[in-house]
Protein backbone atom coordinates (compact mmCIF):
# COMPACT_ATOMS: atom_id res chain seq x y z
CA UNK A 1 0.00 0.00 0.00
CA UNK A 2 1.33 3.34 -1.38
CA UNK A 3 2.30 6.54 1.45
CA UNK A 4 -1.37 8.36 1.69
CA UNK A 5 -1.84 11.87 1.21
CA UNK A 6 -2.76 11.95 5.16
CA UNK A 7 0.51 10.88 5.68
CA UNK A 8 2.07 13.58 3.91
CA UNK A 9 0.16 15.91 5.22
CA UNK A 10 0.70 14.90 8.67
CA UNK A 11 4.72 14.84 7.85
CA UNK A 12 3.75 18.27 6.24
CA UNK A 13 3.11 20.14 9.40
CA UNK A 14 5.70 18.61 11.24
CA UNK A 15 8.20 20.40 9.10
CA UNK A 16 5.84 23.10 8.29
CA UNK A 17 6.21 23.81 12.83
CA UNK A 18 2.79 23.79 12.14
CA UNK A 19 0.89 22.33 15.57
CA UNK A 20 -1.67 20.48 14.05
CA UNK A 21 0.94 17.96 13.46
CA UNK A 22 0.66 16.46 16.94
CA UNK A 23 -3.62 15.81 16.47
CA UNK A 24 -2.69 14.77 12.73
CA UNK A 25 -0.20 12.15 14.17
CA UNK A 26 -2.56 10.89 16.82
CA UNK A 27 -5.35 10.42 13.80
CA UNK A 28 -3.02 8.33 12.22
CA UNK A 29 -2.53 6.22 14.63
CA UNK A 30 -5.53 5.58 16.34
CA UNK A 31 -7.03 5.15 12.88
CA UNK A 32 -4.57 1.91 12.14
CA UNK A 33 -3.39 4.33 8.92
CA UNK A 34 0.35 4.77 10.39
CA UNK A 35 1.45 2.17 7.90
CA UNK A 36 4.00 3.77 5.25
CA UNK A 37 4.46 6.90 7.24
CA UNK A 38 8.03 5.57 8.81
CA UNK A 39 9.17 4.89 5.11
CA UNK A 40 7.98 8.59 4.14
CA UNK A 41 10.16 9.63 6.98
CA UNK A 42 12.72 7.66 6.36
CA UNK A 43 12.74 8.51 2.48
CA UNK A 44 12.67 12.35 3.08
CA UNK A 45 15.55 11.89 5.84
CA UNK A 46 17.91 10.44 2.85
CA UNK A 47 16.49 12.85 0.54
CA UNK A 48 17.09 15.73 2.78
CA UNK A 49 20.70 14.48 3.48
CA UNK A 50 21.52 13.83 0.20
CA UNK A 51 20.64 17.61 -1.05
CA UNK A 52 22.41 18.95 2.24
CA UNK A 53 25.39 17.04 1.62
CA UNK A 54 26.05 15.88 -1.63
CA UNK A 55 27.92 13.54 -3.20
CA UNK A 56 31.13 14.98 -2.24
CA UNK A 57 30.24 15.07 1.48
CA UNK A 58 33.09 14.00 4.29
CA UNK A 59 33.13 12.80 7.76
CA UNK A 60 34.34 15.53 9.39
CA UNK A 61 30.88 17.49 7.66
CA UNK A 62 28.70 14.95 9.05
CA UNK A 63 30.41 15.42 12.68
CA UNK A 64 29.90 19.09 12.83
CA UNK A 65 26.67 19.15 11.27
CA UNK A 66 25.55 16.64 13.72
CA UNK A 67 27.41 18.88 16.76
CA UNK A 68 25.23 21.70 15.69
CA UNK A 69 21.94 20.06 15.27
CA UNK A 70 22.59 18.28 19.13
CA UNK A 71 23.10 21.59 20.10
CA UNK A 72 20.02 22.89 18.72
CA UNK A 73 17.65 20.37 19.22
CA UNK A 74 19.17 20.60 23.09
CA UNK A 75 17.45 23.96 23.31
CA UNK A 76 13.92 21.99 22.88
CA UNK A 77 15.02 19.44 25.66
CA UNK A 78 16.05 17.20 23.09
CA UNK A 79 18.99 14.92 23.38
CA UNK A 80 19.98 13.32 20.28
CA UNK A 81 22.51 10.64 20.36
CA UNK A 82 25.55 11.90 18.77
CA UNK A 83 26.98 8.67 17.37
CA UNK A 84 23.72 7.09 15.94
CA UNK A 85 22.86 10.50 14.04
CA UNK A 86 26.61 10.33 12.67
CA UNK A 87 26.02 6.65 11.62
CA UNK A 88 22.54 7.14 9.77
CA UNK A 89 23.57 10.30 7.94
CA UNK A 90 26.35 8.46 6.65
CA UNK A 91 23.95 5.32 5.96
CA UNK A 92 21.75 7.97 4.06
CA UNK A 93 24.70 9.25 1.83
CA UNK A 94 25.53 5.85 1.12
CA UNK A 95 28.22 4.58 3.22
CA UNK A 96 27.86 0.79 4.24
CA UNK A 97 28.20 1.31 8.33
CA UNK A 98 26.22 -0.87 10.25
CA UNK A 99 24.20 0.87 13.61
CA UNK A 100 23.75 -0.94 16.84
CA UNK A 101 21.05 1.24 17.57
CA UNK A 102 17.44 0.04 18.14
CA UNK A 103 14.79 1.07 15.61
CA UNK A 104 13.22 3.47 17.83
CA UNK A 105 16.52 5.52 18.14
CA UNK A 106 16.81 5.27 14.76
CA UNK A 107 12.96 7.14 14.17
CA UNK A 108 13.82 9.52 16.76
CA UNK A 109 16.90 10.58 14.92
CA UNK A 110 15.75 10.53 11.83
CA UNK A 111 12.87 12.75 12.53
CA UNK A 112 14.42 14.96 14.51
CA UNK A 113 17.47 15.49 12.14
CA UNK A 114 14.62 15.83 8.86
CA UNK A 115 13.51 18.28 10.71
CA UNK A 116 16.77 20.19 11.28
CA UNK A 117 17.96 19.80 8.03
CA UNK A 118 14.19 21.16 6.15
CA UNK A 119 14.50 24.29 8.65
CA UNK A 120 18.03 25.12 7.57
CA UNK A 121 16.75 24.83 3.88
CA UNK A 122 14.11 27.45 4.62
CA UNK A 123 11.87 25.89 2.01
CA UNK A 124 9.34 28.15 1.20
CA UNK A 125 5.43 26.33 0.85
CA UNK A 126 6.40 25.11 -2.93
CA UNK A 127 9.83 23.94 -2.40
CA UNK A 128 8.19 21.54 0.53
CA UNK A 129 5.62 20.78 -1.54
CA UNK A 130 8.09 19.50 -4.07
CA UNK A 131 10.59 18.28 -0.96
CA UNK A 132 7.64 15.76 0.39
CA UNK A 133 6.81 14.63 -3.52
CA UNK A 134 10.06 13.70 -3.80
CA UNK A 135 10.03 11.66 -0.82
CA UNK A 136 7.06 10.14 -1.42
CA UNK A 137 7.47 9.20 -4.97
CA UNK A 138 10.85 7.26 -3.30
CA UNK A 139 8.91 5.52 -0.08
CA UNK A 140 6.16 4.50 -2.46
CA UNK A 141 8.98 2.55 -4.67
CA UNK A 142 10.64 1.00 -1.21
CA UNK A 143 7.51 0.33 -0.19
CA UNK A 144 6.55 -1.77 -3.35
CA UNK A 145 9.54 -3.68 -3.18
CA UNK A 146 8.91 -4.48 0.31
CA UNK A 147 5.48 -5.69 -0.43
CA UNK A 148 6.84 -7.88 -2.97
CA UNK A 149 9.72 -9.10 -0.73
CA UNK A 150 7.40 -9.92 1.72
CA UNK A 151 4.84 -11.86 -0.38
CA UNK A 152 7.43 -13.63 -2.06
CA UNK A 153 8.77 -14.91 1.61
CA UNK A 154 5.51 -15.26 3.32
CA UNK A 155 3.19 -16.65 0.43
CA UNK A 156 0.83 -14.38 2.22
CA UNK A 157 -0.21 -11.27 0.73
CA UNK A 158 -0.48 -9.35 4.15
CA UNK A 159 1.84 -6.83 5.19
CA UNK A 160 1.32 -7.35 9.12
CA UNK A 161 1.18 -5.05 12.13
CA UNK A 162 4.95 -6.04 12.73
CA UNK A 163 6.31 -5.21 9.81
CA UNK A 164 5.44 -1.81 10.12
CA UNK A 165 9.04 0.23 9.24
CA UNK A 166 10.21 1.87 11.77
CA UNK A 167 9.06 5.17 13.08
CA UNK A 168 5.15 4.17 14.76
CA UNK A 169 5.93 3.87 17.84
CA UNK A 170 7.82 6.66 19.00
CA UNK A 171 6.46 9.96 16.42
CA UNK A 172 3.70 10.21 18.65
CA UNK A 173 4.85 11.21 21.93
CA UNK A 174 7.02 14.22 23.28
CA UNK A 175 7.26 15.99 19.50
CA UNK A 176 7.88 19.46 19.86
CA UNK A 177 4.61 22.02 18.53
CA UNK A 178 6.79 25.00 18.08
CA UNK A 179 9.51 25.82 16.00
CA UNK A 180 13.06 24.36 15.80
CA UNK A 181 14.50 27.86 16.23
CA UNK B 1 55.96 9.40 45.38
CA UNK B 2 56.42 12.70 42.95
CA UNK B 3 56.00 12.44 39.25
CA UNK B 4 59.20 11.43 37.60
CA UNK B 5 61.33 12.83 35.12
CA UNK B 6 60.79 10.09 32.92
CA UNK B 7 57.21 10.76 33.62
CA UNK B 8 57.38 14.66 32.28
CA UNK B 9 59.43 13.03 29.39
CA UNK B 10 56.69 10.98 28.57
CA UNK B 11 54.36 13.88 28.31
CA UNK B 12 56.42 16.55 27.09
CA UNK B 13 57.03 14.05 23.61
CA UNK B 14 53.21 13.30 23.10
CA UNK B 15 52.01 17.16 23.63
CA UNK B 16 55.32 18.06 21.17
CA UNK B 17 54.32 15.34 18.92
CA UNK B 18 57.15 13.21 19.02
CA UNK B 19 55.17 9.84 18.60
CA UNK B 20 58.26 8.03 18.02
CA UNK B 21 59.86 9.18 21.32
CA UNK B 22 56.32 9.31 23.15
CA UNK B 23 55.68 5.65 21.90
CA UNK B 24 59.00 4.17 23.25
CA UNK B 25 58.92 6.15 26.70
CA UNK B 26 55.43 5.07 27.16
CA UNK B 27 56.33 1.66 27.09
CA UNK B 28 59.74 2.23 29.12
CA UNK B 29 57.24 3.20 32.01
CA UNK B 30 56.54 0.57 34.26
CA UNK B 31 52.79 -0.16 34.98
CA UNK B 32 52.83 -0.47 38.37
CA UNK B 33 55.64 2.05 39.78
CA UNK B 34 54.84 4.73 37.17
CA UNK B 35 50.83 4.26 37.07
CA UNK B 36 49.68 6.19 39.10
CA UNK B 37 52.42 9.20 39.14
CA UNK B 38 51.79 9.13 34.92
CA UNK B 39 48.05 9.66 35.57
CA UNK B 40 47.93 12.18 38.02
CA UNK B 41 50.31 14.21 35.71
CA UNK B 42 48.06 13.29 32.59
CA UNK B 43 44.89 14.59 34.73
CA UNK B 44 47.00 17.67 36.05
CA UNK B 45 47.68 18.40 32.42
CA UNK B 46 44.15 18.14 31.34
CA UNK B 47 42.74 20.27 33.98
CA UNK B 48 44.78 22.95 32.94
CA UNK B 49 44.48 23.06 29.54
CA UNK B 50 40.75 22.58 29.92
CA UNK B 51 41.15 25.68 32.35
CA UNK B 52 42.89 27.81 29.62
CA UNK B 53 39.81 26.39 26.94
CA UNK B 54 36.83 26.92 28.61
CA UNK B 55 35.49 28.57 32.04
CA UNK B 56 32.76 28.48 34.37
CA UNK B 57 30.79 30.41 32.09
CA UNK B 58 31.19 28.09 28.66
CA UNK B 59 28.41 26.13 27.45
CA UNK B 60 27.42 22.84 27.08
CA UNK B 61 27.32 24.24 23.30
CA UNK B 62 31.06 24.92 22.95
CA UNK B 63 32.04 21.75 24.82
CA UNK B 64 29.76 20.02 22.05
CA UNK B 65 31.41 22.10 19.16
CA UNK B 66 35.12 21.43 20.47
CA UNK B 67 34.59 17.68 20.73
CA UNK B 68 33.30 17.96 17.61
CA UNK B 69 36.13 20.03 15.86
CA UNK B 70 38.23 17.22 17.75
CA UNK B 71 36.41 14.61 16.27
CA UNK B 72 36.16 15.66 11.97
CA UNK B 73 40.13 16.20 12.09
CA UNK B 74 40.61 12.80 11.28
CA UNK B 75 38.47 9.33 11.71
CA UNK B 76 40.46 7.61 13.63
CA UNK B 77 39.97 10.93 16.58
CA UNK B 78 36.28 10.28 15.18
CA UNK B 79 35.92 6.37 16.10
CA UNK B 80 38.27 6.97 19.13
CA UNK B 81 36.16 9.65 21.31
CA UNK B 82 32.52 9.01 22.18
CA UNK B 83 31.05 12.08 21.87
CA UNK B 84 28.82 12.10 25.01
CA UNK B 85 31.54 10.92 27.02
CA UNK B 86 34.53 13.30 25.79
CA UNK B 87 32.03 16.19 26.48
CA UNK B 88 30.80 14.91 30.28
CA UNK B 89 34.69 14.63 31.32
CA UNK B 90 35.38 18.26 29.81
CA UNK B 91 32.47 19.50 31.50
CA UNK B 92 33.27 17.65 35.06
CA UNK B 93 37.10 19.18 34.64
CA UNK B 94 35.42 22.51 34.28
CA UNK B 95 33.70 22.21 37.20
CA UNK B 96 36.77 20.83 39.10
CA UNK B 97 35.56 17.17 39.12
CA UNK B 98 36.00 14.19 37.31
CA UNK B 99 33.88 11.34 35.96
CA UNK B 100 33.38 8.70 38.78
CA UNK B 101 31.53 6.07 37.12
CA UNK B 102 34.20 6.06 33.79
CA UNK B 103 36.42 3.15 33.34
CA UNK B 104 40.54 4.71 34.14
CA UNK B 105 41.42 3.13 30.96
CA UNK B 106 38.94 5.11 28.97
CA UNK B 107 38.68 8.28 31.06
CA UNK B 108 42.66 7.70 30.36
CA UNK B 109 42.41 7.87 26.53
CA UNK B 110 39.55 10.16 26.50
CA UNK B 111 42.27 12.66 28.62
CA UNK B 112 45.33 12.10 26.55
CA UNK B 113 43.45 12.72 23.22
CA UNK B 114 41.61 15.80 24.32
CA UNK B 115 44.90 17.12 26.16
CA UNK B 116 46.58 16.71 22.39
CA UNK B 117 44.17 18.43 20.83
CA UNK B 118 43.99 21.53 23.44
CA UNK B 119 47.89 21.73 23.55
CA UNK B 120 48.34 21.68 19.73
CA UNK B 121 45.10 24.75 19.06
CA UNK B 122 47.52 26.49 21.71
CA UNK B 123 50.43 26.23 19.30
CA UNK B 124 53.03 27.01 21.99
CA UNK B 125 56.36 27.18 21.70
CA UNK B 126 58.84 25.51 23.37
CA UNK B 127 59.72 27.51 26.28
CA UNK B 128 55.58 27.47 26.79
CA UNK B 129 55.22 23.99 26.63
CA UNK B 130 58.08 23.54 29.24
CA UNK B 131 56.18 26.11 31.21
CA UNK B 132 52.92 24.33 30.73
CA UNK B 133 54.34 20.80 32.10
CA UNK B 134 56.03 22.52 35.00
CA UNK B 135 52.91 23.69 36.19
CA UNK B 136 50.95 20.49 35.23
CA UNK B 137 54.01 18.34 37.17
CA UNK B 138 53.80 20.49 40.26
CA UNK B 139 49.86 20.46 40.24
CA UNK B 140 50.24 16.46 39.98
CA UNK B 141 52.61 16.35 42.67
CA UNK B 142 49.88 18.11 44.77
CA UNK B 143 47.41 15.50 43.82
CA UNK B 144 49.90 12.96 44.85
CA UNK B 145 50.97 14.02 47.97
Amino acid sequence: MPVTSEQVTTLRAFLAFDPSYERLTRELAGSGRLHGFGELVYAAFVTAARRRFGPTWTSAQVVRFTARARNGLRTHGIDLDPRATEILIRQALGDRVTSPYDDNTHARVMLFVLGELISEERLDEASLDAFLAKARALADVRLSVRSGQELLATGVGVVCAQHLPVGQGVLLPGLPTGTWQ
Amino acid sequence: MPVTDQQVATLHAQLAGNLAEYESLLASLDRKADGRGYSALLTAAFHNAVDQRFTRDSTLDEVTEFVADVRSRSERLRDALDPRIAEHVIVAAVGGGYVHDLDPAESNKMKTVLLTALIGDQHLDDGELDEFIARARAFADELLG
